[in-house]
């Protein structure tokens, strides 16, 4: 079933005085309830595709829905607060607010429906993601790289979004962390038909996704399968 | 509204700002207060130097210009005072009556008389040389306002219960009483005497007088006066100028009659009119009216030669430096607001720019772009309510020791004034010097409402301040503030 459809899509940047295409006439749908993984060399445009997903900015021509609705249809920032979260590649976190200040934050901003105990499933949020209590009471400045990026996970999933945005989330962490992350997205698909759109520039993440897909010359294709296994 | 738990969040993470806020605050806090209190303390400085130079409202001739002229020969010294333009007759005071603002008034004016009955007091010099023109040949110098006598002794004119004289303790009565309204109305042939006069001729209260009143164009008849007072004349004359005057115009010769009288001597309603007054006297209900009443009679009069004093230089003498004081910190006061929101304006525009990246996270989450301004106004305003607070405490006291200071060396200026107060009866000086203003405790007391108001002012300021430079950052979308700061 498809979520969100992207549909002629083209994005360029003004670079001095001449117009420098990113992405063009770009259109794919993606679908519920599967992960998808977003390949392609550094500059290639894969940021630039995430933040029209995530209607962080608007896309030049071409028209983007959602569950059949266009995001002008929406509203831009209602889009942003009910119905998709990203995790950004430099995590965003508020520096001010505790990990789970930063939790409470977006389930407070969100219209969405949530358990009545904010507090205590942010907690158990967090907590499924290694960030004890005593942790995600702390200010985010005394956490490491990788544990910002969990809370920054954990924020993504507290408003119980349908799709959920990541952009190079496992860049910062290691090995093991990133595989757990990953299944996490895995989970997030399969079992609570979510969909998962991850840019990465790593094989290894690209492989545990249901689709792979490349960025190239402005434009999504499609190399599920392609990828050498190791 | 999880705004205000960023906003506090914020003011706890963010302590060297937030106590440069506090501080700056702080201090415009208490400047703002102190200018504040030193103007509440002018305010009531110069109520109450209003109140104690009072509520009179002079008319007299205007000496200084009626001086030049003379001797400039603009004016023949032979004029007849009367005819000159503005002159205080009786009928230019009718016109400055109409006000509801007048509590009474004095209408003094002189006219001497003859008499068989009294034999009039004559000055006899301390000092050995002259001695006292008995007659009241005396005068002949052209002094203004000496001039030679017609009579033995001067009747001075009231239309107040308490004629002014006596107000001023330039006359004190001793025995017997002041005139009654009806008696003043009526202009009653009744007298007070003062007391060497009296002595003099073994007169007591009761008595009757025989005088012939000595008036141009009117038959010189000896009227029935009664004396229902006697009166001890204060004012001490020097021996050049008693032994130059005539003894008829000697305090103790003075005898104090209603107005009235005059019409009672056959004067009509114009001849009334036509007298010629040494000065009046306005007392309006309220000293606080003095400005308002004395811009209600503008033009009434052409006062060439005239003057309507409201003992103007006394007040603008005492009042004129706590103005200069007042308008002082009116400018400091508005300096300082204006320059603490430029203060403000500059440090959330610097802090603004370090927050750009998690403005840009707020929208990316969705967060509305009123209340993400709204928390950067909560964070500041929660810090001025503080600083507010504690400056009402301090902003007083300062203000108090500042306006104590200032205005204390204000009142206790010793200086004096001299008002000139006619000429008829010679050179009398000053009903009012600055010395005989008491100095005033001045309390400054701050009304609540004006304090909530000040503080809904600089909350305001600060709210436009914090406002503008946030919704100017506000406006971008979120990519181009997390990448630009990426
Ligand atoms: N705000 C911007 N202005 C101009 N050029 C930009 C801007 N943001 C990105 N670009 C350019 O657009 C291209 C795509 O950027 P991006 O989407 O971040 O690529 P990727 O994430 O795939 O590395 C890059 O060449 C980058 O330099
Ligand atoms: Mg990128």
């Amino acid at each position: 079933m498809s979520i969100l459809e992207l549909k002629n899509i083209t994005y360029g940047y003004i670079d001095g005085n001449k117009k420098r295409t990113i992405l063009d006439d770009l259109s794919y749908t993606f679908e519920k309830g599967k992960f998808y993984s977003i390949l392609g060399p550094s500059g290639s445009g894969k940021t630039t595709l995430l933040s029209l997903m995530g209607a962080l900015e608007k896309a030049q021509e071409g028209r983007i829905r959602f569950e059949g609705q266009s995001l002008d249809e929406i509203g831009y920032v209602k889009y942003r607060r009910n119905h998709q979260s990203i995790v950004f590649q430099q995590f965003n976190l508020i520096p001010y607010l505790s990990g789970l200040e930063n939790v409470l934050n977006v389930m407070h901003i969100t219209d969405n429906e949530l358990p009545q105990d904010k507090q205590k499933t942010a907690l158990n949020l967090l907590n499924t993601f290694g960030i004890v209590e005593s942790k995600a009471r702390r200010s985010i400045s005394q956490l490491s790289g990788g544990e910002q990026q969990r809370v920054a996970i954990a924020r993504a999933l507290a408003t119980n979004v349908e799709l959920i945005l990541a952009d190079e989330p496992t860049g910062n962490l290691d090995t093991a962390t990133q595989k757990e992350i990953v299944a996490i997205f895995r989970k997030l698909a399969s079992d609570y038909k979510r969909c998962v759109i991850v840019v990465t520039h790593s094989d290894e993440v690209a492989k545990m996704s249901d689709t792979q897909l490349k960025l190239v010359d402005g434009k999504l294709v499609d190399i599920t399968g392609s990828l050498s296994h190791v | 509204m999880y705004l205000f738990n960023r906003a506090f969040a914020y003011i706890r993470k963010q302590k060297a700002k937030t106590i440069l806020l506090l501080v700056l605050f702080f201090l415009i806090a208490n400047i703002v207060l102190a200018g504040l209190s030193i103007q509440s303390a002018t305010e009531t400085a110069k109520t109450l130097t209003r109140q104690e130079i009072g509520a009179d409202v002079i008319y007299t001739f205007n000496t200084s210009k009626l001086n030049t002229d003379f001797r400039s020969g603009v004016i023949d010294p032979s004029v007849d005072r009367a005819s000159l333009e503005g002159a205080p007759l009786y009928g230019n005071l009718v016109q400055l009556l109409d006000s509801d603002l007048i509590k009474s008034y004095d209408v003094i004016s002189s006219y001497e008389v003859t008499t068989d009955d009294l034999t009039p007091y004559v000055y006899t010099p301390t000092s050995t040389t002259t001695t006292g023109t008995g007659t009241g040949q005396g005068g002949g110098k052209s002094i203004i306002g000496a001039y030679t006598s017609s009579g033995d002794l001067s009747m001075r004119t009231f239309t107040r219960v308490e004629p002014q004289d006596f107000i001023d303790e330039t006359s004190t009565l001793i025995s017997g009483r002041y005139a009654n309204q009806d008696e003043i109305d009526q202009g009653a042939y009744v007298v007070l005497i003062e007391k060497t006069l009296a002595d003099l001729n073994k007169i007591k209260v009761g008595d009757r007088l025989s005088l012939t009143p000595t008036l141009d164009g009117y038959d010189t008849i000896a009227l029935d006066f009664e004396v229902i007072g006697i009166y001890q004349s204060n004012e001490v004359v020097d021996d050049r100028s008693a032994s130059m005057i005539g003894s008829s115009l000697l305090a103790q010769n003075r005898i104090y009659t209603p107005f009235r009288t005059l019409s009672s001597m056959g004067y009509t309603e114009n001849d009334m009119n036509d007298v010629l007054l040494d000065k009046a006297i306005i007392t309006l209900k309220d000293p606080l009216d003095v400005e308002t009443y004395m811009a209600s009679i503008e033009g009434r009069i052409n006062l060439v030669y005239g003057n309507i004093s409201a003992n103007d230089a006394v007040y603008e003498q005492l009042a004129g430096p706590i103005e200069t004081l007042g308008q002082m910190s009116n400018v400091l006061v508005l300096i300082v607001v204006i320059a603490g929101a430029a203060i403000l304006s500059l440090i959330t525009a610097l802090t603004i720019n370090q927050r750009k990246n998690e403005i840009g996270i707020l929208l990316a989450i969705g967060e509305s772009k009123t209340k993400i301004v709204s928390q950067f106004i909560v964070e500041v305003v929660a810090i001025a309510l503080i600083a507010f607070t504690l400056s009402t405490f301090s902003g007083l006291s300062i203000g108090r020791m500042i306006s104590d200071v200032t205005l204390s060396s204000f009142i206790n200026t010793e200086t004096t004034t001299v008002v000139p107060t006619g000429m008829g009866g010679g050179n009398r000086s000053a009903t009012v010097t600055a010395e005989e203003i008491e100095p005033v405790e001045l309390n400054v007391k701050f009304d609540p409402i004006v304090l909530i108001q000040f503080f809904g002012a600089g909350i305001l300021i600060s709210i436009i301040s914090v406002a503008i430079p946030a919704l100017y950052v506000t406006r971008f979308n979120p990519k181009q503030i997390l990448t630009n700061n990426g």
